[in-house]
Protein backbone atom coordinates (compact mmCIF):
# COMPACT_ATOMS: atom_id res chain seq x y z
CA UNK A 1 0.00 0.00 0.00
CA UNK A 2 0.95 3.31 -0.84
CA UNK A 3 2.32 5.67 1.87
CA UNK A 4 -0.75 8.13 2.34
CA UNK A 5 -0.70 11.51 1.44
CA UNK A 6 -3.28 13.63 3.11
CA UNK A 7 -1.76 16.45 1.00
CA UNK A 8 -0.61 15.66 -2.42
CA UNK A 9 2.04 18.37 -2.66
CA UNK A 10 3.87 17.96 0.20
CA UNK A 11 7.41 18.26 -0.69
CA UNK A 12 8.42 16.59 2.61
CA UNK A 13 8.85 12.54 3.13
CA UNK A 14 10.23 10.23 5.49
CA UNK A 15 12.83 7.58 4.41
CA UNK A 16 12.41 4.07 6.40
CA UNK A 17 10.40 4.13 9.56
CA UNK A 18 11.86 2.01 12.15
CA UNK A 19 9.06 0.96 14.82
CA UNK A 20 10.25 -1.17 17.99
CA UNK A 21 8.29 -1.93 20.82
CA UNK A 22 10.46 -2.09 24.33
CA UNK A 23 9.85 -3.77 27.84
CA UNK A 24 10.22 -1.79 30.84
CA UNK A 25 14.10 -2.71 30.70
CA UNK A 26 14.64 -1.74 27.20
CA UNK A 27 14.70 -5.23 25.88
CA UNK A 28 13.09 -4.97 22.71
CA UNK A 29 9.95 -7.37 21.89
CA UNK A 30 9.23 -6.58 18.27
CA UNK A 31 10.40 -4.46 15.47
CA UNK A 32 9.01 -3.15 12.20
CA UNK A 33 10.78 -1.35 9.51
CA UNK A 34 8.45 0.20 7.18
CA UNK A 35 10.04 1.24 3.71
CA UNK A 36 9.05 4.18 1.91
CA UNK A 37 5.62 4.00 0.76
CA UNK A 38 4.64 1.43 3.05
CA UNK A 39 2.44 0.48 5.97
CA UNK A 40 2.08 -2.30 8.43
CA UNK A 41 0.93 -5.05 6.87
CA UNK A 42 0.06 -6.51 10.55
CA UNK A 43 -1.47 -4.30 13.70
CA UNK A 44 1.28 -3.87 16.21
CA UNK A 45 0.55 -4.82 19.53
CA UNK A 46 1.52 -2.33 23.02
CA UNK A 47 1.47 -4.47 25.74
CA UNK A 48 0.75 -2.98 29.27
CA UNK A 49 4.51 -1.72 30.87
CA UNK A 50 5.58 -1.34 27.35
CA UNK A 51 6.45 1.42 25.01
CA UNK A 52 6.77 2.33 21.35
CA UNK A 53 9.55 3.66 19.92
CA UNK A 54 9.31 5.28 15.96
CA UNK A 55 12.60 6.32 14.48
CA UNK A 56 12.70 7.99 11.25
CA UNK A 57 14.29 10.25 8.74
CA UNK A 58 12.78 13.29 7.39
CA UNK A 59 14.09 14.67 4.04
CA UNK A 60 12.71 17.26 1.64
CA UNK A 61 12.11 16.96 -1.81
CA UNK A 62 15.16 14.61 -3.20
CA UNK A 63 17.83 15.38 -0.42
CA UNK A 64 19.42 12.67 1.24
CA UNK A 65 20.31 14.88 4.27
CA UNK A 66 17.91 15.28 7.25
CA UNK A 67 16.00 17.84 7.18
CA UNK A 68 14.28 19.26 10.70
CA UNK A 69 10.73 20.37 10.24
CA UNK A 70 9.11 22.35 12.11
CA UNK A 71 7.05 19.98 14.62
CA UNK A 72 7.18 16.07 14.11
CA UNK A 73 4.52 13.57 15.87
CA UNK A 74 3.66 10.49 16.38
CA UNK A 75 0.09 10.25 16.69
CA UNK A 76 -2.25 7.58 17.82
CA UNK A 77 -5.85 8.12 17.49
CA UNK A 78 -9.13 6.12 18.79
CA UNK A 79 -11.08 4.15 15.59
CA UNK A 80 -13.91 7.30 16.13
CA UNK A 81 -11.67 9.74 15.90
CA UNK A 82 -12.73 11.53 19.17
CA UNK A 83 -9.47 10.69 21.46
CA UNK A 84 -6.02 11.58 20.18
CA UNK A 85 -2.90 11.24 21.55
CA UNK A 86 0.18 13.20 19.80
CA UNK A 87 3.92 12.50 21.22
CA UNK A 88 6.59 14.51 20.35
CA UNK A 89 9.48 13.62 17.98
CA UNK A 90 13.32 14.83 19.10
CA UNK A 91 16.48 14.39 17.75
CA UNK A 92 18.39 11.33 18.36
CA UNK A 93 22.01 11.81 20.27
CA UNK A 94 23.45 11.23 16.86
CA UNK A 95 21.63 13.87 15.25
CA UNK A 96 21.00 11.35 12.22
CA UNK A 97 17.40 10.72 13.01
CA UNK A 98 13.89 11.57 14.80
CA UNK A 99 12.62 9.80 17.83
CA UNK A 100 9.11 9.51 19.16
CA UNK A 101 8.56 7.23 21.97
CA UNK A 102 5.12 6.69 23.38
CA UNK A 103 4.54 4.54 26.38
CA UNK A 104 1.77 2.20 27.17
CA UNK A 105 0.29 3.95 30.21
CA UNK A 106 0.61 7.39 28.42
CA UNK A 107 -1.80 6.11 25.70
CA UNK A 108 -4.13 4.00 27.74
CA UNK A 109 -4.47 6.92 29.85
CA UNK A 110 -6.48 8.82 27.19
CA UNK A 111 -7.81 6.05 24.77
CA UNK A 112 -9.80 2.65 25.33
CA UNK A 113 -7.77 -0.70 24.92
CA UNK A 114 -8.12 -1.94 21.54
CA UNK A 115 -6.73 -0.85 18.07
CA UNK A 116 -6.26 2.58 17.16
CA UNK A 117 -5.04 4.19 14.35
CA UNK A 118 -1.25 5.17 13.99
CA UNK A 119 -0.09 7.90 12.30
CA UNK A 120 3.14 9.97 11.51
CA UNK A 121 2.21 14.22 11.45
CA UNK A 122 5.09 16.61 9.88
CA UNK A 123 5.07 20.18 9.86
CA UNK A 124 1.55 21.51 8.96
CA UNK A 125 -0.22 18.89 7.09
CA UNK A 126 -2.34 22.07 5.28
CA UNK A 127 0.48 23.60 3.76
CA UNK A 128 3.11 22.14 1.14
CA UNK A 129 5.82 21.49 4.29
CA UNK A 130 3.71 19.45 5.72
CA UNK A 131 3.11 15.47 5.67
CA UNK A 132 0.54 13.52 7.45
CA UNK A 133 0.62 9.83 6.73
CA UNK A 134 -1.16 6.45 8.41
CA UNK A 135 1.35 4.39 9.40
CA UNK A 136 -0.66 1.60 10.35
CA UNK A 137 -2.58 -0.10 13.23
CA UNK A 138 -1.90 -0.15 17.03
CA UNK A 139 -3.48 -2.61 19.52
CA UNK A 140 -3.61 -1.16 22.82
CA UNK A 141 -3.66 -3.71 25.52
CA UNK A 142 -5.49 -3.85 28.50
CA UNK A 143 -4.09 -0.90 31.87
CA UNK A 144 -2.83 -1.41 35.01
CA UNK A 145 -5.92 -1.99 36.99
CA UNK A 146 -7.23 1.66 37.94
CA UNK A 147 -4.98 3.84 35.46
CA UNK A 148 -6.82 3.13 32.40
CA UNK A 149 -9.37 5.08 30.36
CA UNK A 150 -12.42 5.65 31.55
CA UNK A 151 -15.03 7.05 29.32
CA UNK A 152 -17.04 9.72 30.54
CA UNK A 153 -20.63 9.38 30.33
CA UNK A 154 -21.79 12.93 31.03
CA UNK A 155 -18.62 14.30 32.84
CA UNK A 156 -15.74 15.92 31.84
CA UNK A 157 -12.49 14.35 29.12
CA UNK A 158 -9.78 13.00 31.49
CA UNK A 159 -7.36 15.47 30.81
CA UNK A 160 -9.60 18.04 32.31
CA UNK A 161 -11.01 16.19 35.10
CA UNK A 162 -10.04 18.12 38.49
CA UNK A 163 -7.81 16.43 41.23
CA UNK A 164 -9.28 17.66 44.07
CA UNK A 165 -6.78 18.22 47.74
CA UNK A 166 -7.05 15.44 49.84
CA UNK A 167 -8.78 16.22 53.34
CA UNK A 168 -7.16 17.12 56.07
CA UNK A 169 -7.24 14.33 58.97
CA UNK A 170 -10.00 14.35 61.21
CA UNK A 171 -9.61 13.44 64.67
CA UNK A 172 -12.01 11.46 66.93
CA UNK A 173 -14.81 13.07 68.12
CA UNK A 174 -13.83 12.04 72.03
CA UNK A 175 -10.40 14.03 72.07
CA UNK A 176 -11.60 17.84 71.06
CA UNK A 177 -14.69 17.03 73.62
CA UNK A 178 -11.52 15.82 76.02
CA UNK A 179 -9.92 18.27 75.43
CA UNK A 180 -12.64 20.87 76.02
CA UNK A 181 -13.36 19.52 79.33
CA UNK A 182 -9.06 19.99 80.21
CA UNK A 183 -10.39 23.41 79.59
CA UNK A 184 -13.06 23.83 81.57
CA UNK A 185 -11.62 22.15 84.47
CA UNK A 186 -8.85 24.98 84.56
CA UNK A 187 -11.70 27.81 84.50
CA UNK A 188 -13.48 26.22 87.07
CA UNK A 189 -10.30 25.73 89.03
CA UNK A 190 -9.86 28.77 88.96
CA UNK A 191 -13.33 30.45 89.79
CA UNK A 192 -13.47 27.53 92.73
CA UNK A 193 -10.01 27.33 94.59
CA UNK A 194 -9.25 31.18 94.27
CA UNK A 195 -12.15 32.54 96.23
CA UNK A 196 -10.95 29.19 98.67
CA UNK A 197 -7.36 30.45 98.60
CA UNK A 198 -7.39 34.38 98.61
CA UNK A 199 -11.17 35.14 99.90
CA UNK A 200 -13.80 36.96 97.85
CA UNK A 201 -13.52 40.69 98.50
CA UNK A 202 -17.75 40.30 99.19
CA UNK A 203 -17.64 42.24 102.44
CA UNK A 204 -16.08 44.45 100.62
CA UNK A 205 -19.15 45.08 98.29
CA UNK A 206 -21.55 47.91 98.62
CA UNK A 207 -24.58 47.64 100.31
CA UNK A 208 -26.73 50.59 98.98
CA UNK A 209 -27.01 53.69 97.95
CA UNK A 210 -25.35 55.39 95.18
CA UNK A 211 -22.39 53.12 95.48
CA UNK A 212 -23.98 49.66 95.49
CA UNK A 213 -26.36 50.23 92.21
CA UNK A 214 -22.81 51.77 90.78
CA UNK A 215 -21.32 48.11 92.04
CA UNK A 216 -24.03 46.46 90.41
CA UNK A 217 -24.41 48.02 87.18
CA UNK A 218 -20.96 47.81 86.42
CA UNK A 219 -20.32 44.00 87.18
CA UNK A 220 -23.96 43.63 85.41
CA UNK A 221 -22.40 44.81 81.93
CA UNK A 222 -18.87 43.61 82.13
CA UNK A 223 -21.46 40.42 81.99
CA UNK A 224 -23.41 41.27 79.44
CA UNK A 225 -20.31 42.45 77.44
CA UNK A 226 -19.30 38.71 77.51
CA UNK A 227 -22.63 37.43 76.80
CA UNK A 228 -22.31 39.99 73.78
CA UNK A 229 -19.10 38.41 72.45
CA UNK A 230 -20.63 35.00 73.12
CA UNK A 231 -23.49 35.79 71.16
CA UNK A 232 -21.43 36.91 68.14
CA UNK A 233 -19.47 34.38 67.86
CA UNK A 234 -23.12 32.10 67.81
CA UNK A 235 -25.03 34.54 65.76
CA UNK A 236 -24.36 37.92 65.64
CA UNK A 237 -22.42 39.90 62.67
CA UNK A 238 -19.75 41.78 63.05
CA UNK A 239 -22.18 44.94 62.36
CA UNK A 240 -24.62 43.63 64.97
CA UNK A 241 -22.41 43.32 68.32
CA UNK A 242 -19.99 46.61 67.13
CA UNK A 243 -22.99 49.06 68.12
CA UNK A 244 -24.23 46.92 70.93
CA UNK A 245 -20.17 46.67 72.75
CA UNK A 246 -20.06 50.29 72.02
CA UNK A 247 -23.25 51.45 74.42
CA UNK A 248 -22.24 48.39 77.34
CA UNK A 249 -18.81 50.24 76.70
CA UNK A 250 -20.14 53.24 78.12
CA UNK A 251 -22.39 51.87 80.42
CA UNK A 252 -19.33 50.00 81.99
CA UNK A 253 -17.01 53.26 81.99
CA UNK A 254 -19.76 55.31 83.72
CA UNK A 255 -21.01 52.66 86.72
CA UNK A 256 -17.09 52.00 86.37
CA UNK A 257 -16.36 55.79 87.25
CA UNK A 258 -18.89 56.17 89.64
CA UNK A 259 -17.79 53.38 91.44
CA UNK A 260 -14.47 54.44 91.64
CA UNK A 261 -15.85 57.98 93.16
CA UNK A 262 -17.36 56.05 95.84
CA UNK A 263 -14.32 54.69 96.73
CA UNK A 264 -12.22 57.61 96.38
CA UNK A 265 -12.38 58.78 100.26
CA UNK A 266 -11.39 55.63 101.48
CA UNK A 267 -8.55 54.82 99.50
CA UNK A 268 -6.88 58.71 99.70
CA UNK A 269 -7.54 58.04 103.93
CA UNK A 270 -5.50 54.57 103.18
CA UNK A 271 -2.42 56.37 101.39
CA UNK A 272 -2.93 59.49 104.47
CA UNK A 273 -2.82 56.44 106.68
CA UNK A 274 1.08 55.11 104.72
CA UNK B 1 23.77 18.25 95.64
CA UNK B 2 24.71 22.09 96.06
CA UNK B 3 22.77 23.25 93.33
CA UNK B 4 19.39 21.25 95.01
CA UNK B 5 20.31 23.46 97.87
CA UNK B 6 20.49 26.21 96.21
CA UNK B 7 17.16 25.79 94.34
CA UNK B 8 15.57 24.65 97.63
CA UNK B 9 16.60 28.50 99.06
CA UNK B 10 15.36 29.64 96.23
CA UNK B 11 11.89 28.63 96.18
CA UNK B 12 11.59 28.70 100.00
CA UNK B 13 12.50 32.75 99.71
CA UNK B 14 10.23 32.83 96.73
CA UNK B 15 7.33 31.42 98.52
CA UNK B 16 8.11 33.56 101.68
CA UNK B 17 8.58 36.79 99.76
CA UNK B 18 5.16 36.07 97.65
CA UNK B 19 3.24 35.55 100.29
CA UNK B 20 3.75 39.36 101.14
CA UNK B 21 1.91 40.12 97.71
CA UNK B 22 -0.94 41.73 97.87
CA UNK B 23 -4.37 39.65 96.78
CA UNK B 24 -5.32 41.50 93.92
CA UNK B 25 -1.87 40.92 92.58
CA UNK B 26 -2.42 37.47 93.39
CA UNK B 27 -5.35 37.12 91.20
CA UNK B 28 -3.83 38.71 88.41
CA UNK B 29 -0.96 35.96 88.59
CA UNK B 30 -3.69 33.09 89.03
CA UNK B 31 -5.42 34.76 86.07
CA UNK B 32 -2.11 34.51 83.89
CA UNK B 33 -1.26 31.52 84.98
CA UNK B 34 -4.61 30.56 83.64
CA UNK B 35 -4.26 31.58 80.21
CA UNK B 36 -0.82 30.58 79.87
CA UNK B 37 -2.34 26.53 81.29
CA UNK B 38 -5.00 27.04 78.20
CA UNK B 39 -2.65 28.01 75.82
CA UNK B 40 -0.65 25.38 76.75
CA UNK B 41 -3.29 22.96 76.88
CA UNK B 42 -4.07 23.94 73.15
CA UNK B 43 -1.21 23.28 71.94
CA UNK B 44 -0.42 20.17 73.00
CA UNK B 45 -3.54 18.98 71.70
CA UNK B 46 -2.59 20.80 67.63
CA UNK B 47 0.50 18.53 67.92
CA UNK B 48 -1.01 15.63 69.57
CA UNK B 49 -4.21 15.10 67.76
CA UNK B 50 -3.74 17.91 64.87
CA UNK B 51 -4.34 21.57 64.08
CA UNK B 52 -7.21 21.23 62.19
CA UNK B 53 -9.46 23.78 61.67
CA UNK B 54 -6.30 26.07 62.10
CA UNK B 55 -7.43 29.47 61.92
CA UNK B 56 -9.37 27.92 64.86
CA UNK B 57 -6.18 26.66 66.93
CA UNK B 58 -4.10 30.28 65.93
CA UNK B 59 -7.28 32.20 67.46
CA UNK B 60 -7.71 30.10 70.79
CA UNK B 61 -3.76 30.11 71.22
CA UNK B 62 -3.17 33.80 70.64
CA UNK B 63 -6.52 34.64 72.38
CA UNK B 64 -4.79 33.16 75.35
CA UNK B 65 -0.74 34.75 75.01
CA UNK B 66 -3.19 38.01 74.43
CA UNK B 67 -4.45 37.70 77.75
CA UNK B 68 -1.50 37.03 79.48
CA UNK B 69 0.53 39.62 78.13
CA UNK B 70 -2.39 42.09 78.88
CA UNK B 71 -2.71 40.98 82.59
CA UNK B 72 1.09 40.65 83.17
CA UNK B 73 1.25 44.52 82.27
CA UNK B 74 -1.86 45.67 84.21
CA UNK B 75 -0.16 43.62 87.27
CA UNK B 76 2.86 45.89 86.24
CA UNK B 77 1.09 48.70 86.22
CA UNK B 78 -1.18 47.87 89.56
CA UNK B 79 2.13 46.69 91.98
CA UNK B 80 2.23 48.91 94.92
CA UNK B 81 6.07 49.49 94.47
CA UNK B 82 6.40 50.05 91.30
CA UNK B 83 3.07 52.22 90.49
CA UNK B 84 3.35 54.68 87.31
CA UNK B 85 0.09 55.72 86.75
CA UNK B 86 -3.40 55.24 88.40
CA UNK B 87 -4.78 52.17 88.93
CA UNK B 88 -8.71 53.22 87.28
CA UNK B 89 -7.25 54.03 83.95
CA UNK B 90 -5.07 51.18 83.76
CA UNK B 91 -7.98 49.07 84.71
CA UNK B 92 -9.91 50.47 81.75
CA UNK B 93 -7.15 50.34 79.46
CA UNK B 94 -7.11 46.74 80.37
CA UNK B 95 -10.95 45.92 79.99
CA UNK B 96 -10.63 48.10 76.68
CA UNK B 97 -7.88 46.18 75.31
CA UNK B 98 -9.28 42.61 76.17
CA UNK B 99 -12.49 43.23 74.75
CA UNK B 100 -10.48 43.91 71.34
CA UNK B 101 -8.54 40.93 71.91
CA UNK B 102 -11.50 38.77 72.30
CA UNK B 103 -13.52 40.57 69.62
CA UNK B 104 -10.88 40.05 67.01
CA UNK B 105 -10.40 36.08 68.14
CA UNK B 106 -14.05 35.23 67.54
CA UNK B 107 -13.51 37.12 64.62
CA UNK B 108 -11.15 34.46 63.41
CA UNK B 109 -12.02 31.32 65.32
CA UNK B 110 -14.94 31.14 62.70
Amino acid sequence: MALLFLHIQSVLSVSDIHLTVEDGEGVVLASHTILRGATLEDALTLEKGCSLKASFKPVLGSQSTMFLPQQAFLRVDSPSGTATVAVAARPSKAGDALIATAGHSALAAQLAPGPTRLSLVLGDASLPLGLEAVLGTLVLGQPAPGRGYKAPVLGPLPEIQHRHRQPERRANPLAPLTALGGVLALGAAFLLALPARLGANLKGFPAGGRAGLAALGFHAALAATLGTLALFWLRLTLLQTLPALGALGLVVNGTGRALAATRAPAAGGRKKAE
Amino acid sequence: MATLHTAKQVATAFQREYAKTPAKLKVLDAFSGLAIATALLQFVYAVLIGSFPFNAFLAGFFCCIGAFVLSVCLRMQVDPEDMSGKTERAFTEYALAMCVLFLAALNYVG
